[in-house]
């Protein structure tokens, strides 16, 4: 462990911090702190980590330790692959290629690129561009590995060209296609999902982030699906899966004249299969599980995510969802009757949407009323009892979230290919599943805010060629797929659906000098929207002259000139009231001449869809997609590890105004939330709440604006700064009324939290403010103190 | 009937009658801890189990099992005095109510513990033995036992002078003291592994018995000012003076144990910087006696504001999400 000579460990620590061309007093400091910490005297792989422990636990005192700690990190990467904290990419990146492809860690196709041509190319200034976030999250999971030492072979610029390269395959001319894709991918204007950047130029090139699928009601196949479950989320896909079909507790199972353990215990099952999966240490295996609200056992899984009870009745590991139908929500608003049936006898359910759904749920109403249906295979709950336990459920646990059937399915571009049975893993992806046929959807995210012109305004036209361009790279994906599962090929290639979606919404708003809670920022939404989807549709236009529409283009609302924008009369008709959306568009767009084209043909079976991006934003560097800065100095806490962030806005207003050194400490005692910090002027403040502090009905507006031109859907969080279910239930009602196809995590503020170690706020004078909260509510009744205690001690 | 006789009523043997509350202070305390409830079996260990065998060197395995060797068993003392020292003499219904709440959640951080040791391949024996066989383990628990005793003598009377003093000082000596220093040099020894992205699910424990112990910790010390009050002829200078010894005691035993612990450094942390850390939360501790600060040391581990401090948003499939709380008003 001790290194024995222990000058040399110093001058290793001194040479590495010349290297990384950090202001010398910032230097000076961190040799210092590395003397303290001894960590001179450790072997010098350790006492390289050590320094960037020192830059890292300053990040929060001031972000300048954030610049400190990435360059340290990128000497660090740079020398483990290249030996070299300037390495020639002209003589390395060939000889990488080639040793990689020999190690069994690239695709042997690499080697037909010109790649003297390509290393010439590469720009390691880029470097510079990635955040320490965004290196740590490289680093530890995304660059290649030797498949024997584990050690890391590429730099991120490397990587970049590698996922180029492994998007150019088919090109005719791939040199071309991959410099675009590159130049693209490292100013990081846009970044493909996560299982492309892991997986794109290696030899396992599973590019695909979701796949969708349905489970049947047979002991086959549930076992046939785990099966299928298990190698998709071995290759890195997420997967959701509607569980709705499996029959009930307690009903017939003729093959052994028994009875049915019902849905419960196969989840279960299904949650171990998918904690057991880790993705070589890269990502978690994940599946959600989505079922409809009529099902016979519903309470049940309510309760799957809760810490006590029968662990066999639980799933710690399996995300679950409600895919609700209008029927239930109009339900909820008349306080009326909601049935519960066994899919056994109300199986037919699960494919019916809209009107036709209405009228055969009320037919099995009608017949359970009469007697015609066993008396175990249904039951009777008020509509409204059953939504409180939901929102109970999903503010306690998180889960289930809440996503809608019914304006998912009518405002489906591909209605004549099947029903929407489920969403995927992050509620953005609306695709037909069918027990043939396993969705599959690519995704990749546009950066606005590398975008922005030096005069602040977007620079659309450069907007408008990276959409060109990455939309083309998903069409290349669902080529190079190495799918797992042959149903899954089948889909794919039949409906070639692309996802393209965003992210810096939030950062972008700040730097415009609005927050969520300006009417504005919906107005902004709205209009960044269209643009973004009138040229990811152009873009597929393009594609289907170039290389034909999507198999089965014919009878898609496409092929009868219809727009995403023109289905949300679909869903008003259907409900028979209005969807309250702004319909206004931008006027600067030319969607007549584009719907002729539309009704001629379009590569992609779908276009867009907004994903969470909460990983590849973070290496981008900006706010993940159009999620609101959780607070303005936060930690993120992923599988790489704990990470400092501070809204970098706010920052460098504070900076501006050299209010910045009086104020951190502040921020720390405050959690990040400005609004009682006295210094900082009122029309700060304003611009900065914390997502707790954003109405939700201003999250709403701007996802309803969004979702307006999103022909899939938009993975929406929602943040509650109170405990109060009665603020949650107007809250997702208005969600379902502006017709959003789903929602995603809630989050609650926790009332009490540890004692702060840094910041010395719980002195004896200074109560707790939990405390105060619960002393006020007790004087004001003492009496009735237990009315209103929560229902645990009851 | 209810009297209104503050912490020690006559009869201990009266059922509890909570309204009207005399100190809403614990009653709030109460219900925080509900909404805290968790299960040991909520945190994922197999992550961990794969740091152990590929990425902590055998000083640093040998640091965690005496922590584990620490904390399993001083966890159950406090049960013990809780239940024992205290209940038998606090017997205003809202403060019994939370003692009994308090010894059930150190219960649980036993078996917290127990879950751990019991999925990593630590040496058990030598865990299960560190109580008498690591002699700056024995010395902290030796401590903290003799202030159990203290009270456990025939003979106290909570009405002398005496009885009150020795009240106080096991007051002091187990929140103060044992759940508000030897715990957070604990913690802060277990998260500086999670600063290199190691032992997290061990960690996410310690997430949840730190909330568990700062709700602890504000109790007692609401406990000891309410005591304080209501026997003002305690706070005498010679009583604070015995108070500050005592502190100045535990903090040279968590010294002493913490240079056991770390005889060499390890990658982040040692023995030197932890003690820095020691003697600040000492310091603070202090003040919130309202005897004075003792070091005048700054914190050391500043990073600790980015493990405990700062509000943490999880990417919700790369790990645990500890914030959401159960309990909700009725409608």
């Amino acid at each position: 462990m001790i290194a024995q000579g222990v000058s040399h460990g110093e001058a290793l620590l001194r040479r590495w911090l010349r290297m990384t061309e950090l202001p010398e007093p910032l230097q000076v400091q961190l040799l210092a702190e590395a003397q303290e910490s001894m960590l001179d005297r450790l072997e010098p792989f350790q006492a390289i980590e050590g320094l960037l422990l020192i830059a890292t636990a300053h990040i929060w005192e001031d972000p300048s330790w954030e610049r400190a700690a990435a360059a340290l990190l990128r000497q660090r990467i740079l020398l483990e692959t290249t030996g070299s904290e300037d390495p020639d990419y002209i003589s390395w990146f060939p000889q990488y290629i080639r040793t990689g492809v020999e190690k069994g860690a690239l695709h042997p196709d690499l080697l037909r690129f010109d790649l003297e041509r390509l290393a010439r190319a590469i720009d390691p200034q880029r470097d510079a561009l990635l955040p320490y976030i965004g290196l740590a999250t490289l680093y530890d999971r995304y660059l290649v590995r030797d498949p024997e030492s584990r050690q890391v072979l590429e730099p991120p610029q490397a990587m970049w060209m590698r996922v180029a390269m492994g998007l150019a395959l088919a090109e005719a001319d791939r040199e071309a296609w991959a410099l675009r894709f590159y130049e693209r991918i490292s100013t990081l204007r846009y970044l493909p999902s996560t299982p492309t950047l892991f997986n794109s130029g290696t030899p396992h090139h599973q590019l695909a982030s979701c796949y969708v699928y349905e489970v049947h009601d047979s002991l086959d196949h549930i076992l046939d699906a785990a099966s299928a479950f298990g190698m998709l989320a071995k290759y890195a896909g997420g997967i959701g899966a509607s569980v709705t079909r499996i029959r009930a507790v307690g009903a017939p199972v003729r093959g052994i004249n028994g009875r049915s353990g019902g849905l419960i215990p196969f989840l279960h099952f299904y949650d171990a299969l998918i904690h057991s999966i880790n993705q070589g240490g890269r990502r978690r295996g994940t599946m959600a599980a989505y079922l409809e609200p009529w099902h016979l056992e519903v309470e049940a899984f309510l309760d799957l995510r809760r810490n006590a009870g029968d662990p066999y009745q639980r799933t710690p590991s399996l995300d679950t969802a409600l895919w609700i139908p209008d029927v239930f929500m109009e339900r909820v608003l008349a306080d009326g009757d909601w049935y519960l049936f066994d899919p056994l006898v109300a199986g037919d359910l699960v494919d019916r949407y809209g009107e036709d759904f209405r009228r055969c749920y009320e037919d099995y109403i009608e017949q359970a009323e009469r007697g015609q249906l066993p008396r175990r295979a249904w039951r009777k709950v008020r509509a409204r009892e059953l939504y409180r336990k939901i929102l109970a459920a999903l503010m306690e646990t998180g889960h289930p979230w809440i996503t809608f059937k019914d304006s998912a399915n009518l405002r489906s571009m591909l209605r004549h290919a099947g029903v929407i049975h489920s969403l995927n893993l992050c509620t953005e992806v609306a695709l037909p599943t069918n027990r043939d046929e396993i969705a599959v959807c690519n995704l990749a995210s546009v950066n606005l805010v590398r975008h922005l012109r030096p005069d602040g305004r977007l620079d659309e036209a450069e907007l408008a060629r990276t959409v060109e361009i990455a939309l083309r790279g998903l069409d290349n994906a669902i080529d190079l797929n190495l799918y797992p599962d042959e149903r899954a090929r089948r889909s794919n290639l039949l409906n070639r659906p692309a996802g393209l979606g965003l992210m810096g919404f939030a950062e972008l708003m700040a730097r415009w000098g609005l927050s969520f809670n300006d009417p504005e920022a919906a107005e902004h939404a709205d209009r960044i929207l269209e643009f973004l989807s009138y040229h990811a549709i152009r873009a597929s236009v393009a594609l289907a002259r170039e290389r034909g529409p999507f198999p089965r283009f014919d009878g898609s609302e496409w092929s009868n000139g219809r727009l995403p924008l023109d289905t949300l009369a679909d869903v008003e008709r259907a409900r028979g009231r209005p969807v309250p959306v702004d319909r206004s568009c931008r006027g600067d767009l030319d969607w007549e001449g584009l719907r002729e084209e539309v009704r001629r043909g379009i590569r992609n079976g779908t276009v867009m869809a907004i994903a969470p991006t909460a990983t590849i934003a973070l290496i981008a560097g900006t706010s993940p997609s159009m999620d609101p800065y959780f607070s303005n100095l936060f930690v993120r806490s992923t599988l790489s590890g704990r990470f400092v962030e501070f809204h970098p806005v706010l920052v460098e207003i504070l900076r501006e105004l050299g209010l910045w050194e009086r104020v951190r400490e502040r921020l720390v005692e405050s959690q990040g939330d400005v609004m009682g910090i006295a210094e900082i002027p009122e029309p700060v403040r304003r611009r900065f709440p914390t997502a707790f502090q954003i109405r939700p009905e201003a999250l709403l507006e701007i996802t309803a604006r969004a979702q307006k031109w999103v022909d899939m859907g938009i993975s929406r969080n929602l943040y509650f700064a109170a405990h109060s279910p009665a603020e949650l239930e107007g809250v997702y009602l208005r969600a379902w009324e502006m017709g959003l196809k789903a929602t995603y995590y809630c989050y609650t503020m926790p009332r009490m939290r540890a004692e702060p170690a840094t910041v010395a706020v719980n002195k004896s004078a200074q109560r707790p403010r939990w405390v105060e909260a619960v002393e006020a509510e007790l004087q004001e009744g003492a009496a009735c103190a237990l009315n209103e205690a929560c229902e645990a001690c009851q | 009937m209810r009297s209104a006789q503050g912490l020690f009523s006559s009869n201990p043997l009266e059922p509890m009658r909570l309204f009207p509350l005399r100190y809403p202070w614990a009653y709030a305390h109460v219900q925080q801890a509900k909404r805290n409830t968790w299960f040991p079996e909520e945190a994922p260990l197999q992550d961990d189990v794969q740091d152990w065998h590929e990425r902590l060197s055998p000083e640093e395995r040998h640091a965690v099992e005496i922590l584990l060797g620490f904390f399993n068993p001083m966890e159950s003392m406090v049960t013990s005095n809780l239940l024992m020292a205290l209940y038998p003499y606090l017997t205003a219904p809202e403060i019994r109510l939370y003692l009994v709440r308090q010894a059930w959640e150190e219960a649980n951080h036993t078996m917290a513990f127990e879950y751990v040791i019991k999925t990593l391949p630590v040496d058990r024996e030598r865990v299960f033995g560190m109580l008498e066989d690591h002699p700056a383990v024995a010395a902290k628990a030796a401590f903290q036992r003799q202030l159990t005793a203290e009270i456990l003598q025939p003979g106290l009377d909570l009405s002398t002078p005496t009885g009150r003093r020795r009240f106080l000082r096991n007051l002091v000596g187990f929140f103060v003291v044992l759940e508000g220093i030897f715990f957070y040099s604990g913690f802060a020894f277990a998260l500086s592994f999670r600063r290199r992205n190691l032992l997290r699910g061990l960690n996410t424990i310690i997430d949840w018995v730190l909330k568990d112990e700062s709700l602890h910790l504000s109790f007692g010390i609401h406990l000891i000012q309410a005591f304080l009050q209501e026997h003002p002829e305690v706070r005498t200078e010679d009583m604070m003076e015995e108070l500050r010894e005592m502190i100045l005691e535990a903090v040279s035993l968590e010294e002493n144990y913490n240079r056991s612990l770390l005889p060499q450094p390890i990658l982040g942390m040692h023995a030197e910087l932890l003690n820095g850390y020691v003697r600040y939360v000492a310091d603070r501790r202090m003040e919130e006696l309202g005897i004075g600060a003792q070091f005048h040391s700054p914190n050391p581990l500043r990073w600790l504001a980015i493990e405990i401090d700062l509000p943490e948003q999880v990417n919700f499939f790369e790990a645990r999400n500890v914030n959401y709380e159960i309990g909700r008003p009725r409608q």
